[in-house]
């Protein structure tokens, strides 16, 4: 692993990114529309709301994510850049590894408004720690990106590949969706402190195994 | 230098290079020719690392690149009928992003100015001509100075004039020294730019053939009898 490669990708990423705002600009618009649909959606004083907030936020950034991820490799893919980074002396894990960070830093972007933004329109009382909430959040977050990025590189040759993303993507974060939805419920409703939730050890782990898998098999993926 | 030995690929049931063994000299200018499926843009790939060989064996200066891609890969460098710049970045920073990949710290604004593109170094590439585009890719693909060039159809597409422009900044490459591998459709081109070559047809070397001898004239029939 080469920390400078890993660096300079990630800082070529964004100035691209900061000079275009295709992606970013897409994600934040669904996410805050998104919010304020849900917002109009439900009676802001009805005990229901409780019981379904932490899907309505965790369903926002998956699919906030979708929009980023989808470009992360596609987008090189398509304008033959990829090619030129594999030609230069530069490890495929490194490609890997600094596409993850990168939809990770738009994925903590979007965290940092949209959560804030979610408890102002839904005059929502987390009942445990806000910090932990936020911190299952971005474990969630991780794991999104993690699978997502490596998804994002599978499907690149294929056909109809944004589509494709999103259904092969969904199924294999089933796992981590499920876990952080049910850790978020025990921190924002029955205020359980972040480190007595078996549930996010457990998505802890997943992440990781997916990370060591994407890694193992990334070669195989970027040989064309 | 570059040592091909018996080089083959094959993708599922069809073989698109079948046991190549070439030798090419440091400082020599050798073109790859064949129509459309021969197996030139394969054999450029595994080459320039992007694909791996089914068998055989290629030596880049005598490193392996199956045992070490990284190295082979700081020895070469790709112009191909893709830039491969990022339209987004100035041509400044499209240079200096490669240049931190290959660890290497040139003198960006001589690269540019070798290119004819000082006066554009801070303009994004997204509004350079495609001219423009492949004399910018020359200084990337030599900005960590290696001593293997590879050329895979670099002015396809180009204007004529844009053409000219290449071939003298490629002639002045050759002048220093460099070796060149080009793969090409222009019969004119490979004469003007290389020594020497091969064609290849269907997967392997049909026919050695030295460009700068009157055989080069009968180019063209070699080409139609291919079919």
């Amino acid at each position: 692993m080469n920390f400078k490669h890993i660096l300079s990708v990630v800082k070529k990423d964004l100035r691209v990114e900061s000079r275009g705002k295709e992606t970013v600009n897409f994600m934040f618009l669904f996410t805050f529309i998104s919010l304020l649909m849900f917002n109009f959606a439900t009676d802001p004083f009805s005990p229901v709301l409780n019981d379904v907030a932490p899907g309505f936020l965790w369903f926002v950034f998956i699919f906030a994510g979708m929009l980023g991820l989808s470009r992360a490799f596609l987008k090189e893919k398509e304008t033959g850049t990829l090619q030129g980074l594999s030609l230069a002396p530069i490890s495929n894990d490194d490609i890997l590894y600094a596409k993850i960070i990168y939809n990770l830093i738009l994925m903590l972007g979007i965290q940092i408004i949209a959560f804030p933004l979610f408890i102002v329109l839904f005059n929502y009382n987390i009942a445990g720690s806000t910090l932990d909430a936020f911190l299952v959040l971005t474990i969630g977050n991780v794991g999104f990106v993690v699978v997502g990025s490596f998804m994002s590189a599978l499907v690149m040759s294929a056909r109809s590949r944004e589509l494709v993303l999103q259904i092969i993507v969904l199924p294999l974060l089933l796992p981590v969706i499920i876990l952080i939805i049910i850790s978020l419920r025990k921190v924002m409703i029955d205020a359980i402190p972040l480190l007595s939730i078996g549930e996010i050890k457990l998505a802890a782990s997943y992440v990781v195994i997916m990370a060591v898998l994407a890694s193992l098999l990334f070669d195989y993926i970027m040989e064309e | 230098m570059i040592q091909v030995e018996k080089l083959s690929k094959r993708f599922n049931n069809f073989t698109a290079l079948d046991g190549i063994s070439l030798h090419i000299k440091q400082g020599e200018s050798f073109a790859l020719l064949g129509p459309n499926g021969a197996g030139k843009t394969t054999l450029v790939g595994i080459l320039s690392t992007l694909l791996k060989p089914s068998s055989g064996r290629v030596l880049i200066d005598s490193v392996d690149i199956a045992e070490e891609p990284e190295e082979a890969k700081r020895r070469i460098g790709v112009v191909s009928h893709n830039p491969y710049l990022y339209d987004e970045l100035t041509a400044k920073e499209n240079l200096e992003f490669f240049a931190e990949l290959y660890d290497s710290e040139p003198d960006i604004n001589s690269l540019l100015a070798q290119v004819n593109l000082d006066h554009r170094a801070r303009d994004m590439v997204g509004t350079f001509s495609r001219g423009m585009k492949q004399r910018l890719s020359i200084a990337r693909a030599i900005l960590h100075d290696p001593s293997i060039l590879i050329l895979d159809e670099p002015t396809s597409g180009l204007d004529i004039t844009s053409r000219k422009a290449f071939y003298s900044l490629i002639k002045n490459l050759k002048s220093r020294g460099k070796t060149i591998l080009l793969t090409t459709h222009y019969l004119d081109e490979a004469r003007l730019l290389c020594d020497r070559g091969v064609v290849l047809n269907r997967g392997k070397v049909v026919r050695d053939i030295d460009l700068q001898a009157s055989e080069a004239l009968e180019l063209e029939d070699i080409f139609e009898g291919l079919g």
